[in-house]
């Protein structure tokens, strides 16, 4: 009896043995066929605009986020809190590859639609990340009283973007962002209906959950009215969330508004301070 | 299914024209030529497009906006403030919008000598 429990034992222990090995091998092979690089940024936006990070297959992200008025009116209304706007949205994970978002938000009554989808992946063999973005707007603000013309078609703007990122080492990644804005309804004397813009981003890893974060973009179509948008921001992670809080000149959430309508300036202090808040179902 | 859906949202995006107009091509309201004044012309607006924040209960009640002495006293403010470009969140009034031709009116009343 004794030995045939140590002989089952034995045989046991061996096969126990092979089928580590099998599965070490497995790892090995794993590794080798996708050597893909860990997304570059941690959040699905850098700042405020869009980073290469798409949601996985079947999540759902519940974002709300910030922007109060200009810090440097002081306790008039208490450094901006009076002056909030927010939005409120849902990102889907159709596939790893592509993401479809719907939200609202304060500036021009806003609602917006987004589609973002990964063209290239990072790997050992391929040095970038390439992803495409789109969204369409609707300004629901605009009221037939003061605009007896308008058609609806008026109310839409589109975003088209290419994010393209590296992510250099673990700690340190950058973004370049090639952007083109279509408006259907402009101010000529402060506004282009066509704007082309180049957007730089980054992310620096300070700690384990930490990082500091920075974006900027250029506006070919030079305004009098209208500053190029800059943003400084921190991402912080914890457990389902990542919290983005933020100083930026501009103080639209949506893409098109952050992007085109820029009313503050870093160098006199008129930035605006906000937060960007996830939640992944 | 993912393609139709995504063939039906690139469909959807094209379907919208992409012809542009300028804020002033679609409005229809112009500026009177004769005096501007409080009564007939700028009180109107205000109570459509002020009223309903700078009043008692309102808001804004603060600084209300009700009487010809509390629009005329704050005058340089409020077109300051209408004048505002889009993304400023000073700008008024807040969570709507207002013609160009009634922000003209109200600075033509001031021109005009209130």
């Amino acid at each position: 009896m004794i030995k045939r429990v140590t002989m089952l034992l034995l045989l046991s222990t061996s096969a126990l043995f092979a089928q580590e090995d099998d599965l070490l091998k497995q790892i090995d092979t794993l590794s080798s066929n996708f050597d893909f690089v860990p997304p570059a940024f941690k959040g699905l936006q850098i700042v405020t605009a869009q980073s290469t990070k798409l949601a996985a297959k079947g999540d759902l992200y519940f974002v709300v986020a910030h922007r109060f008025g200009d810090v440097s009116e002081g306790f008039d209304n208490f450094f901006g809190l009076d002056d909030a706007a927010t939005k409120i949205g849902f990102i889907y994970g159709l596939s790893d590859n592509l993401s479809l978002s719907l939200s609202r938000e304060t500036f021009m009554k806003t609602y917006e639609g987004a589609i973002k989808y990964r063209i290239i992946k990072q790997s050992e063999k391929f040095p970038v990340e390439v992803v495409g973005y789109h969204t369409v707007t609707l300004n629901s603000e605009l009221d037939k009283d003061d605009f007896q013309k308008l058609e609806f078609s008026n109310r839409i703007s589109y975003l088209s973007q290419l994010l393209i990122s590296r992510r250099f080492s673990e700690s340190f990644s950058l973004q370049l962002s090639p952007s083109y804005v279509h408006k259907n309804l402009y101010m000529p004397n402060t506004d282009e209906k066509d704007q082309m813009l180049a957007g730089f981003g980054g992310r620096y890893k300070i700690s384990k959950r930490v990082s500091i974060n920075a974006e900027y973009f250029v506006n070919f179509s030079e305004s009098d009215v209208y500053k190029n948008p800059a943003s400084l921001g921190v991402d912080i992670e914890t457990g389902g969330h990542v919290f983005q809080l933020l100083f930026s000149n501009s103080q639209v959430n949506s893409d098109i508004g952050y992007l085109t309508n820029a009313t503050g300036d870093w160098g006199k202090g008129n930035i605006y301070f906000g937060f960007n808040l996830y939640r992944v179902f | 299914m993912k393609k139709n859906l995504f063939t039906a949202i690139i469909f959807g995006i094209a379907l919208v024209s992409c012809e542009s107009s300028t804020y002033d091509e679609v409005s229809d309201t112009e500026v009177p030529t004769e005096k501007i004044t409080y009564t007939k012309h700028v009180k109107g607006i205000m109570e459509a497009k002020c009223t309903s924040c700078h009043s008692t209960g309102g808001s804004a009640s603060s600084r209300p906006l009700n009487t010809y002495a509390q629009v005329n006293g704050s005058i340089n403010q409020i077109i300051d403030r209408i004048q505002r470009p889009a993304g400023d969140p000073l700008r008024m009034p807040q969570g709507g919008t207002m013609s160009a031709a009634d922000i003209s009116i109200i600075v033509k009343w001031k021109e005009d000598g209130l």
